[in-house]
């Protein structure tokens, strides 16, 4: 497994523990904070029950005391129960009839699929109360609650592993690509380099080496350019300010003779070299999908830039790459470090890179900032 | 003398593959896409294709599919383990990653083509015959007798001719012997190898790297 597998993998672990162990902490206290909760509330109700009727009690005479405490069958404890009574006789009992159980602490019991918390207390004369609270809507709520929290520590765990392995693909992808774009390079210089140590060569075969020498060496210094660019992009080295759009397309004609300009936008505020970058990329681009000499467009508009050629293309696949080049596996679509670059120095401007384009027919890229 | 395929989109890539192969005797068709190797492997069959993976219209593995029957070695800048199994698995010979040495590639080349006979069986200049099959060499008709280092050196030096090779190379290839520094055996039978078929010429020494053998004076 690669190291990067790894270390992502173990993140991921770390994280969904910790969630986990966090969760499943919250839920025990608060499972025991409700249960606790309906203790003492049913022990707190029926103290008050029993208070109320031991006075009561007290102040009837022994024959009619069946009679008198009936009225406590009224009581409506918000699903507390209880049922009344002396020796084998019931006085006053309110549906359902909580269970009968010995006397001392609350019980929890369930029957019926009902869970209820039970209390026996024995009052004077041996007159008993049994009380009931019904707590299964309470213990079906924490359940949910408990359900609810794992379920949800799941997605969180989910997310974030998703959103990791999302971030760790973005910071590699350009590396990745950097890799193995300096693999062809390396493999020309190294392999001209070895012909002309070791073959015995035609004075235009070594010609053709040493070009072919000169000209990698210029790529790699293209490379190392397009990433030191890509590295000030991703630090926001970003410098801001007025740039005229007439200058900077005389800049760019220098650079590229069959470059045409329609300049219909003054000036917008951007980093100057940053966007010299990219115009320069896209440029680049559409003049080497342009045959020799045909000339590529440079129009801009009050908040849009647009490269225009009439060059070979893209197939549908390239299209979807160069718009979107962070979803790109297929290794076989070459575009190197531009088109990215040219992405995070749009993002950058808060603006955004698009291609539109038909084979054989040419490619726009259009770059639109935002007012 | 094979009849080699080089598919590799780089111009500056399969331009120098295509003249290293040139250089040791080989003929080499340069294709920089898929569709043009498989248009041209449909006119003559090739005896090797050296196929690079990434290509602009189509990867090099389902072009290797579609010549299955040919050998192949692929050439990638993929290290991955994963592209080396897809490459065996459609029928690859060999595999080689970017950057390479241009040597390594040539022996890997003679590597296939002698595992499928397509290997040159003899070879003759000035008025020097070899044959590869016999392991024999004669000289104006006269059979000479060789030991069989000197053989193997001859064979290595033929084989990879107008390219110099090290001493160390020379020993790894000819005599399977790979430890670095004592090489002056190389020398005295390079010495041997000249006087016994009058190569002086033929065997040159590259200051500072080792020896070639020349086609061309």
């Amino acid at each position: 497994m690669k190291l990067r597998q790894k270390s992502y993998l173990w993140t991921v672990l770390l994280v969904a523990a910790v969630l986990y162990a966090c969760t499943f902490g919250l839920l025990v206290s608060n499972i025991r904070a409700t249960f606790r909760a309906a203790e003492s509330r049913a022990l707190g109700e029926e103290k008050a029950l029993a208070l109320a009727i031991d006075g009561m009690l007290e102040r009837t005479p022994e024959t009619n005391r069946a009679a008198y405490v009936r009225g406590f069958a009224l009581y409506d404890g918000g699903g507390a129960t209880f049922a009344l009574g002396c020796g084998e006789e019931t006085w006053a009992a309110i549906e359902p009839v909580p269970p009968k159980i010995e006397q001392g602490r609350a019980r929890w019991i369930t029957r019926d699929g009902r869970t209820v918390l039970a209390i026996a207390d024995a009052l004077s004369d041996g007159v008993w109360l049994r009380y009931g609270l019904d707590v299964t809507e309470e213990l079906h709520r924490t359940t949910r609650q408990a359900i609810g929290s794992i379920v949800a520590c799941t997605l969180l765990t989910g997310g974030i592993a998703a959103a990791l392995y999302f971030i760790l693909e973005r910071v590699n992808q350009p590396v990745e690509r950097l890799a193995h774009e300096l693999r062809t390079p390396l493999t020309v210089i190294r392999g001209y380099g070895e012909l002309l140590e070791r073959a015995k060569l035609t004075p235009e075969q070594q010609h053709t080496a040493a070009s072919y020498i000169v000209s990698e060496s210029e790529r790699l210094g293209e490379i190392s350019q397009k990433l030191l660019t890509l590295a000030d992009a991703r630090k926001n080295v970003f410098r801001p300010e007025r740039v005229k759009l007439s200058a900077l397309a005389e800049h760019l004609r220098a650079t590229y003779p069959t470059l045409e300009t329609e300049i219909g936008w003054d000036a917008l505020t951007a980093d100057r070299a940053l966007l010299l970058s990219l115009l320069g990329n896209l440029i680049g681009n559409a003049v080497k999908a342009s045959d020799p000499g045909v000339p590529v467009l440079l129009k801009a508009t009050p908040g849009t830039i647009e490269i225009v050629d009439h060059g070979s293309g893209m197939t549908a696949e390239q299209l979807r790459y160069v718009n979107d080049p962070s979803h790109a596996k297929n290794p076989s679509i070459r575009s190197g470090l531009g088109v990215p670059l040219c992405h995070e120095i749009a993002a950058l401007h808060g603006a955004t890179l698009s291609f539109a384009s038909e084979e054989g027919k040419g490619t726009t890229a259009t770059v639109r900032f935002e007012r | 003398m094979a009849r080699i395929l080089v598919l590799e989109d780089e111009k500056a890539i399969n331009d120098l593959v295509a003249l290293n192969l040139g250089m040791v005797g080989h003929t080499a068709v340069q294709a920089f896409t898929g569709r043009e190797a498989l248009r041209a492997a449909e006119e003559t069959p090739f005896d090797l294709l050296i196929i690079d993976v990434m290509l602009p219209d189509t990867d090099g593995f389902s072009v290797c599919e579609k010549l299955k029957g040919m050998p192949a070695i692929f050439v990638t800048a993929l290290g991955e383990t994963s592209d080396k199994v897809k490459g065996f698995e459609c029928g690859a010979d060999d595999y080689i990653v970017k950057p390479f040495e241009m040597t390594e590639l040539l022996l890997r080349v003679e590597a296939v083509l002698r595992r499928t006979h397509k290997s040159e069986s003899r070879y003759s200049i000035d008025d020097l015959q070899i044959d590869f099959d016999a392991k024999s060499v004669t000289k104006g008709g006269v059979p000479i007798d060789l030991t069989m280092q000197e053989y193997a050196l001859l064979e290595v030096l033929v084989k990879n001719r107008n390219i110099a090779l090290s001493r160390q190379r020379l020993m790894r290839e000819a005599w399977d012997i790979s430890f670095m520094g004592e090489t002056r055996t190389v020398d005295v039978h390079i010495q041997r190898l000249r006087k016994k078929l009058g190569l002086d010429d033929r065997i040159k020494t590259i200051y500072r790297l080792g020896y070639r053998f020349e086609e061309t004076l």
